[in-house]
């Protein structure tokens, strides 16, 4: 890893690599993850009262409120995927730390 | 931390100066605007800065003394049996205090039909708050403290910590194991069903043929050649009077000498 | 790999003692070396702490206590406190999720199919059905010396007595399996016999013919001794270099 990578660099992958400060690294690590958790397990909490637990018949599910919590479970999915593409100075992909 | 307030990154023009795409710039701007005001990064890096600190501190155990993690950091855990006997133990006399509470040895009779102290154990199970889980908690603490003693004396065996100066100590774990045996025993006979009865049976059977102090033995520990409440009245006794005792103090020599000489070295 | 970090080995016991295990081990200098990204952030943090911690030390008037072997506490304690903690969970978990069962009440006139202790004097009960090892002696007219009962709980004597004993027959410094194959190989016929004999016990629930299951519990127990011997003797060569590596490393020949 080079020290005059800067932002937007697209080396070899096409995964895109922005590098930030480290305090804001920290804080988008944070907060994604916390977001993620929190919206994944609420999103699951909503699928089970949607469909009592897994046991409802097809009929009686709550369509709208089961799809609120799939919904749920992507939007946490998807904002910790994002927080993936952000590093701090001098840190490599986690795929190949080492070198 | 320090009241000071911090030099803050100039966020803004730092993010001007960098080809962020309107995502980018939206998920960092909601980010920083919810690390501002929550702090909680802060509170985050300080016990970051307490897990190094401490992990510094920490004085090192004998598998990293000896580099013995690359390869044995899997057999740890082996090495904490001892402990974990005494905590199992430890877990077993909180709960069996708990448990003697409504427990009264009485009326054995073997005719079938329940007995006072099978009367009692079905209240503790039936009636008495979490007494289910209780007697459940002892059950299971007895059972794997008999598990970790065993593995402990095969850890002790295989790593060769047995060995000068520490023979003293096998033969203490010896007694303590068969004392750890015969705690079980007398508990498997408290609530006065099947399995107990003639688990009892068998024990008076095999006092009997004992060469020479057999029937002693018999009558000491049975209470006579047949089963009965005096029978019950002694396994009682033994589960919560005698056998607590000897065995605390031995288990606490035993770890007084593993303490005075230290944990055996793996060469 | 670079070797010149022997030279810092001290052997008199004042440095950290520690040499790394192969070649292929990065040493705690060539760690130190990691200048990137979190590794060194990571290394900083130590290297602080460990400066403040050795200040510490100096200023007061803290002793390292003199113990024959690796101190109980706090070192070893610190870890098993951890793990002791995670056991205790586990006890209440099982606990709870596998709640006891009662049996009838104690019936004399009703003798129970089977009739067991509970499985940790398993290995016990099954000593007692040895009877057909029991000798009979010719002198005495083909009668035997002792009762079979009594015979079993002479078993259990002599099985806990041999165990009493052998820190008396093996002596010496090692430690390691590998470092003494028959012992090893005796521990493990031992490990396997109580399990042999165990399932002895409740030979009336084992799926096997009896005179069979008698005879493996003899056999089972002599033919693991005998491969724990084999793979032991065979993998002792390779450790021993291992072992002579590094102490060679530690105190180079002149």
């Amino acid at each position: 890893m080079t020290e005059d990578q800067s932002a937007g660099t697209e080396d070899g992958s096409d995964r895109r690599d922005v590098v930030v400060p480290l305090r804001v690294y920290k804080a988008v690590t944070v907060f994604s993850t916390l977001f993620a958790v929190v919206s994944v397990v609420a999103g699951f909490i909503l699928v089970d009262v949607a469909t009592q637990r897994a046991s409802a018949p097809a009929s009686e599910i709550d369509v709208p409120v089961g799809i609120a919590g799939i919904a749920c479970i992507l939007a946490g999915t998807v904002v910790y995927a994002f927080s993936t593409r952000f590093r701090t100075e001098e840190m490599g992909k986690s795929k190949d730390d080492a070198t | 931390m320090s009241l000071e307030r911090k030099d803050e990154h100039d966020h803004k023009g730092w993010m001007e100066s960098r080809e962020l795409t309107p995502v980018e710039s939206v998920y960092l701007t909601v980010l920083i605007w919810l690390d501002r005001r929550l702090r909680v990064v802060d509170y985050l890096e300080i016990l970051e800065d307490l897990y190094y600190k401490v992990n510094m501190q920490m004085p090192k155990s004998h598998t990293e003394q000896y580099n013995l993690d690359n390869k044995f950091w899997y057999w740890y855990p082996l090495y904490a049996l001892g402990s974990f006997s005494t905590v199992a133990y430890i877990v077993a006399a909180i709960s069996g205090a708990l448990l003697g509470f409504y427990y009264a040895p009485a009326a054995a009779a073997a005719d079938g039909s329940p007995t006072v102290a099978y009367d009692s154990v079905m209240l503790i199970m039936g009636q008495l708050n979490l007494g289910y889980f209780l007697r459940s908690v002892h059950r299971w603490a007895a059972q794997i403290m008999v598990a970790a003693v065993f593995l402990h004396m095969l850890r002790v065996y295989f790593t060769g910590a047995y060995k000068e100066p520490r023979e003293l100590n096998w033969l203490i774990g010896i007694v303590l194991i068969s004392l750890t045996l015969v705690f079980g025993y007398t508990g498997y006979l408290l609530p006065w069903s099947q399995l107990s009865f003639w688990a009892g049976q068998i024990g008076v059977e095999m006092s009997l043929s004992i060469p020479l102090i057999g029937e002693w033995v018999a009558q000491l520990m049975f209470g006579g050649f047949t089963l009965s409440q005096a029978t019950l009245q002694r396994m009682y006794i033994l589960h919560v009077f005698f056998l607590p005792f000897i065995t605390t103090a031995i288990i606490a020599v035993h770890i007084g000498i593993v303490w005075m000489q230290g944990i055996a070295e793996p060469h | 790999m670079s070797d010149n970090d022997t030279d810092d080995v001290r052997t008199d016991g004042s440095g950290t003692g520690i040499v790394s295990p192969d070649d292929e081990t990065p040493a705690w200098s060539e760690r130190k070396e990691r200048t990137q990204g979190l590794s060194r952030l990571t290394y900083e943090y130590f290297e602080r702490a460990r400066r403040e911690d050795q200040d510490l030390r100096q200023q007061s008037d803290y002793v390292e206590r003199d113990v024959l072997a690796f101190p109980a506490w706090p070192h070893e304690m610190m870890r098993n406190i951890a793990l002791t903690s995670f056991f205790v969970g586990m006890i209440l978990f099982v606990a709870a999720t596998l709640p006891p069962e009662m049996p009838n009440p104690a019936n004399s006139s009703v003798t129970p199919a089977i009739i067991l202790p509970d499985w940790y004097l398993y290995w016990s009960f099954g000593l007692l059905k040895l009877g057909p090892l029991n000798p009979d002696l010719s002198i005495l007219g083909g009668s035997k010396l002792m009762a079979d009962r009594t015979y079993g709980v002479l078993a259990n004597v002599v099985v806990v007595g041999f165990v009493a004993i052998v820190p008396f027959l093996n002596k010496g410094s090692a430690r390691r399996p590998v470092e003494q194959p028959f012992w090893a190989a005796v521990g493990m016929s031992g490990v396997i016999f109580s399990l042999t004999i165990a399932a002895l016990s409740i030979k009336n629930l084992a799926p096997i013919a009896p005179h069979l299951l008698f005879d493996l519990t003899f056999l089972v127990p002599i033919i693991s001794a005998t491969i724990t011997y084999a793979v032991l003797k065979t993998m002792r060569e390779g450790y021993m270099f291992d072992l002579n590596r590094r102490y060679y490393r530690l105190r180079p020949p002149k």
